[in-house]
């Protein structure tokens, strides 16, 4: 078991004849994910990584069944490209794609909620893995483990960090979800938290969050009244110095707002031990695991 | 990015907003011509730095003739507000205001959509007055598809109590600060205070603007703004780094920092700083970085003085190992490296880059911490 993908999950990829879109179609390919389809405007009738190409969301899913569209086109693309998906009834759309205008994620995030049943999750965001069952994005698999923590956070590398300390540490994982690091992301903490809580095999859930915005705080407000798994969490950005964006768009501190000391000391106050680094971070789940 | 008073006043005035007369300069000399000849030989002159509460602080003076306007630029020009220096001065001729005003529309996190915020209480800070007396605070909260519909412009009217005479008058400008705030691509647009003269005219006295770094209409902001002027918040570091498509920010340390991804270079230097390294800058290479972009990026780290060490910390994913492997030697034949070194290398093609680093003598460190601890150690010495 694991949440959003799993090993039936196929997958259609927007942008595929781009480079970055042929390297990690390959890459989920060898990775044991089902890629069905490839759509790029203009290149419909050929074949890219081994899959057929199409001109449009349409022509790919009247002729595979598609139930997740990962999207790696530019950003000025990218509104287009998640409208086209989720107009066309694709359940889940992953957007990779970084740098999109605020105001077309402001339109895109109500359309998609107001007027289709589809979930997106990012921009700017690495994907989703269920390690040895599926993986859709940029993810490097081999730093995945299957077990039963399912992580969900806000940054991409850091998520790998923590993923392979936990692995190191004998420490698997269910479902690992970037939610994404910009201010409008589709998929928020406490919309994954949900899943993870109704997923048998999740036994504790790690929270990534980082400076800027009040997301954590939510998520540990829903985790104490909501959920019976048990959590642990990471913040980025204690150091941060404040009034400075730190390279995502959602990521400063404005006043005493968004500092990692504050969110720290509400994850903690709901119950969630917070770990000051990555290394600490693991040894606070192998302790919540009980190993 | 946040906009100056005076690159703020150049977006309203191009969206049809009415602004006082007004210029900008550097020099006492310029303070004086502009105050003779084109403000009547009265002036307010307003110091152009990034922060609020500039009245209160002394960074806003009256004058009444050219002479003074030139001694009082000479004291501000240079001179530090709030922590920012100086450099530029904005002089508006003084108006005679009868009453002031709020307005403002944001991109509202929360909700994520826009905001539009009015209130009779103008000229002062409005999270004071949301304090309060939130009852003079009145919002609507359009749909981003739709946008601001007549009806909401009213509502906002009618409960603020605007009198039929100037009801007119507010309903344009909402409107058209609306249309900046969709134009411009913008995050926020705030003008405290709208001042409105006896003759009834409403004239937007102060602005704060914040524009997208990643807006559509980026091109129009910087046709609109003077070649080079929307960045004057960043040290020339970080101008050239932002040239290079390169995150990067100046702290006070004496490591530098290199790697991937924000909140893994966020993580890396919180590392540093509890085992007692002191982080030169956050830089981010960004997803999918290439041998040059990284050799960009080492260039510019190592450009700033008073370093006493380098910590490459890469861990791939969209960023391929060997490029980054690649970047690392390109950079060193290029300049050789008279900092210690220390690179963290794993994720995707993590072997291939660590093989190009080995046949030139780069041992990398496998984990974040070990890298942490080698880079302090190494420094210190």
């Amino acid at each position: 078991m694991s949440i959003l993908i799993d090993s039936s999950s196929n997958v259609m990829v927007q942008g595929v004849t781009g480079g970055e879109g042929k390297f990690h179609s390959r890459q989920m390919k060898q990775y044991g994910t089902n890629v069905v389809a490839g759509v790029t405007p203009g290149k419909g009738g050929s074949e890219a990584v081994g899959v057929p190409v199409y001109n449009s969301v349409k022509e790919a899913s009247s002729n595979h069944e598609v139930d997740v569209s990962v999207i790696f086109v530019p950003a000025k693309f990218a509104k287009d490209a998640i409208l086209e998906s989720v107009d066309n009834g694709v359940d889940l759309v992953v957007c990779i794609t970084e740098n999109i205008p605020v105001h077309d994620m402001s339109e895109v995030y109500h359309y998609v909620m107001n007027y289709t049943n589809s979930q997106l999750i990012g921009p700017n965001c690495p994907g989703v893995i269920s390690p040895g069952a599926s993986k859709v994005g940029i993810l490097p698999g081999d730093v995945f483990e299957e077990g039963n923590i399912g992580i969900v956070s806000r940054s991409g590398t850091l998520t790998y960090e923590i993923s392979s300390e936990l692995t190191d540490n004998g420490l698997g994982q269910s479902t690992v979800v970037g939610i994404g690091g910009d201010q409008i992301v589709g998929t928020n903490f406490v919309d994954v938290l949900d899943d993870f809580d109704d997923d048998p095999e999740t036994e504790l859930i790690v929270l990534v969050g980082e400076i800027g915005g009040s997301e954590e705080e939510r998520a540990a407000e829903y985790i104490e009244e909501n959920l019976t798994t048990p959590a642990v969490g990471y913040i980025a950005g204690f150091s941060a110095p404040k009034g400075k964006r730190m390279g995502h768009a959602g990521a400063i501190v404005s006043g005493e707002q968004g500092t990692a000391e504050t969110k720290a000391k509400v994850l903690e106050e709901q119950g969630i031990p917070v770990g000051r680094s990555p290394s600490e971070l693991a040894d606070l789940a192998a302790r919540a695991m009980g190993s | 990015m946040r906009l100056l008073e005076y690159q703020g006043r150049l977006l309203l005035k191009e969206a049809g907003i009415t602004v006082p007369e007004g210029a900008v300069t550097e020099s006492p000399e310029e303070a004086f011509r502009i105050t003779s000849e084109q403000l009547n030989g009265k002036a307010v002159v307003k110091a152009q730095v990034p922060v609020g509460g500039r009245g209160k602080a002394g960074g806003i003076k009256i004058v009444d003739s050219p002479e003074e306007a030139r001694e009082v630029s000479k004291s501000l020009l240079g001179s530090e507000l709030k922590g920012e220096e100086i450099s530029r001065l904005l002089l508006v001729e003084p108006v005679n205001i009868d009453r002031e005003f709020y307005t403002s529309v944001l991109l509202d996190r929360g909700t994520k959509g826009p905001i539009v915020i009015f209130s009779v209480e103008g000229g002062v800070d409005i999270e004071e007055v949301a304090a309060e007396t939130p009852e003079k605070i009145h919002k609507v909260r359009p749909d981003p598809i739709m946008g601001l519909q007549p009806y909401m412009i009213r509502e906002l009217l009618y409960e603020a109590e605007i009198e039929d005479e100037v009801f007119k008058g507010f309903y344009g400008l909402v409107e058209k600060l609306f249309r900046a705030y969709q134009e411009y691509g913008a995050t926020l647009v705030e003008i405290n205070p709208v001042g409105l003269t006896k003759g009834g005219e409403l004239l937007a006295l102060d602005s704060k603007v914040k524009i997208d770094d990643d807006s559509r209409a980026m091109e129009e902001v910087k046709r609109v703004l003077p070649e080079g002027e929307e960045r004057r918040d960043k040290t020339e570091l970080e101008r050239k780094a932002a040239d290079a498509g390169l995150q990067y920010v100046e702290l006070d340390g004496t490591i530098g920092v290199i790697g991937n991804g924000a909140g893994l270079v966020m993580a890396t230097l919180d590392v540093l700083d509890q085992k007692g390294g002191q982080p030169a800058n956050f830089l981010d290479v960004g997803g999918g970085a290439d041998a040059d972009l990284m050799a960009k990026a080492y260039e510019i780290v190592t450009e700033k003085e008073g370093l006493n060490g380098l910590f490459i910390n890469i861990f791939g994913g969209i960023t391929r190992c060997d490029e980054i492997a690649k970047g690392i030697v390109k950079a060193l034949e290029e300049k050789e490296a008279e900092l210690p070194l220390v690179v963290r290398l794993t994720g995707t093609n993590e072997k291939q880059g660590r093989k190009i680093l080995e046949e030139n003598g780069i041992h990398a460190a496998e984990s974040l911490d070990e890298g942490a601890d080698n880079i302090i150690e190494k420094s210190s010495n």
